[in-house]
């Protein structure tokens, strides 16, 4: 799938502005921002719910506003708010959408189903969020489809479904979908994504594979050590955030800065000495702190 | 696709059963009261003699000795008053249904995902609403014939069933309209008050406009003036009064799948 200079307004809310973005055959983009960043309308134009106000979309060489039987036939979709038809078991929800797609999809339907434990004789009322939750993701991954979105997937998912969730997100890039994910987990988007593509107030702000992300991101070092030289670690370019507790020194530090961070430390007497490279939610802090503020 | 209409028939057995039952009630209870009425025929004759030109005529009985015939009668009660504020109200109701209903609880975006064109799942979804309709009003039409032959009140089988019929195609433009506004607005609410609120208004335009200057002639295109006017209980309605009940909902639909197709889904 493919975006290009993608532009969103409602009203005169800028939803996107400018966006690019593209997710190959066989990689799992996940897709991180805070609330509002954008992230479910870029899914929803990917979707054909919504129509670009600027920009180009393709999703499977089809524009899926306006092709749409073609754009989605191998589209799978899981809304961050799922609503599923009422009166229906979840087994009838299944088939519905099975028959909608025209598809062969029964296999890995019941597959699926088996594998998250789906509640398929319950009424939708009688379904918890979680169960609910599960009916999505084997809506939008029954049909093998060849590009699939996924909007908060394990949000109400217990553990061992959010396990489940990942390995089949896997093997869906492992038979070369192209997975764009949508999470507030951010253990989860460690966990499958190949790139992280991070949106803030409507506009990509980053887009890396996630080694290249800690690279760029700054490392959070601890050291305890005699004789310390602490003005000249405060005076070095990219170290910040510097806290000094009688030996104990903590600060973080870009990459660049860490060989020159590292040989002040060593002049002095190091009796214990932490670095740790940025996670993800470092990561994300890092980028949106600012936002919060 | 089929899959789809079926499921809605099933979702909506109950609201189908719910529609044939207050239709019965309302047709067996005015052919069961019209021995009542024929007996005092003179007196009801005499009431409608005194009202306005323009009131008789909204009711198809300008020319006097409306309650003297079963004709006369059931044009006067069931196609001139009740008839059609049941059947735009029932059509407005399952107009909603179409997109509206969905489009606001959430689960139409699930099944837009599919490999379903809006135009198709409208028209689609419209057609079964049609199909509801014109199955609801012939079970209702036999139902007349049946009670009708009982209480001896002489209207055959085809005059019935060309009388509902009509029924059924205005029911069908309060069907039109409210997939109009529903794919207009995609708020169910809202398309409820609003389609409610135009049909309320025609009708009563319709009713009212013989006593408005400007508007005494404006009227005969009416669809409301139209069912009356084209008398179908003693006579088989032209293709001018065809044309005029059916022309607005191929209009309305048209225009509810090029407003459908062009807008983004309402999603909360």
């Amino acid at each position: 799938m493919c975006v290009r200079g993608l532009g969103k307004r409602f009203g005169r809310t800028v939803a996107l502005d400018r966006v690019d973005l593209e997710v190959r055959s066989g990689e799992v983009v996940g897709f991180l921002g805070p609330n509002g960043a954008g992230k479910t309308t870029l899914l929803r134009v990917l979707t054909g719910a919504l129509r670009p106000t600027t920009g180009a979309v393709a999703v499977l060489g089809r524009d899926p506003f306006r092709e749409v039987p073609a754009a989605r036939r191998g589209l799978g979709y899981l809304p961050g708010d799922l609503r599923l038809p009422s009166h229906l078991t979840a087994r009838r929800i299944l088939e519905l959408f099975a028959a909608l797609r025209g598809d062969g999809g029964s296999s890995d339907r019941d597959r699926l189903v088996e594998r998250l434990e789906v509640a398929a004789g319950r009424p939708r009322g009688g379904l918890s969020k979680g169960n609910r939750q599960k009916v999505g993701v084997v809506q939008a991954l029954m049909s093998r489809p060849s590009v699939v979105l996924l909007d908060e997937p394990s949000s109400g998912l217990d553990p061992l479904a959010q396990e489940v969730l990942e390995d089949e997100v896997r093997n869906a890039a492992a038979r070369g979908a192209a997975v764009l994910l949508s999470s507030h987990v951010l253990r989860e988007v460690e966990q499958v994504a190949d790139r992280v593509v991070l949106l803030r107030r409507g506009e990509v702000v980053a887009s890396a594979r996630l080694d290249e992300l800690r690279q760029a991101a700054p490392h959070d070092v601890d050291v305890l050590a005699d004789g310390l030289d602490v003005a000249a670690l405060r005076a070095l370019p990219g170290v910040d955030g510097l806290v000094e507790q009688g030996e104990r020194v903590r600060f973080a530090v870009t990459s660049g800065a860490l060989a020159t961070a590292v040989r002040v430390i060593a002049d002095a007497r190091v009796e214990d000495l932490r670095i740790a490279p940025a996670d993800l939610e470092q990561l994300f802090l890092h980028y949106y702190q600012g936002d919060q503020r | 696709m089929r899959a789809l209409l079926w499921q809605q028939w099933r979702d909506r057995r109950g609201a189908i059963a719910g529609w044939c039952a207050g239709w019965a009630v309302l047709v067996s209870m005015y052919v069961a009261t019209w021995p009542t009425v024929r007996s005092h025929a003179k007196q009801y004759d005499d009431i409608l003699a005194g009202l306005p030109k323009a009131m008789r005529s909204a009711i198809g009985a300008e020319g006097g000795g409306a309650f003297s015939t079963p004709g006369g009668y059931l044009t006067a009660e069931l196609l001139g008053v009740t008839g059609p504020i049941v059947a735009v109200t029932m059509g407005v109701l399952l107009g909603v249904t179409v997109l509206a209903h969905d489009e606001d609880d959430g689960t139409l975006e699930l099944v837009l995902v599919q490999p379903v064109s809006r135009t198709r799942l409208l028209l689609a979804r419209a057609t079964a609403g049609v199909l509801e309709i014109v199955g609801v009003l012939s079970v209702i039409s036999l139902l007349l014939w049946l009670v009708g032959l009982a209480v001896g009140l002489g209207i055959g089988l085809i005059a019935s069933a060309r009388a509902l019929l009509m029924l059924a195609l205005l029911c069908c433009e309060g069907l039109a309209l409210s997939v109009l506004v529903g794919a207009l607005l995609g708020r169910a609410a809202r398309t409820r008050a609003w389609a409610g609120g135009v049909g309320l208004l025609a009708f009563l335009l319709a009713a009212l406009g013989p006593s408005i200057d400007g508007l005494e002639h404006a009227v005969r295109v009416s669809p409301f003036h139209t069912l009356v006017a084209s008398d179908p209980f003693r006579s088989t309605p032209g293709a001018g009064s065809v044309a005029i009940l059916l022309a607005p909902t191929v209009v309305m639909l048209g225009a509810a799948v090029l407003a459908f197709r062009r807008r983004d889904l309402r999603l909360r």
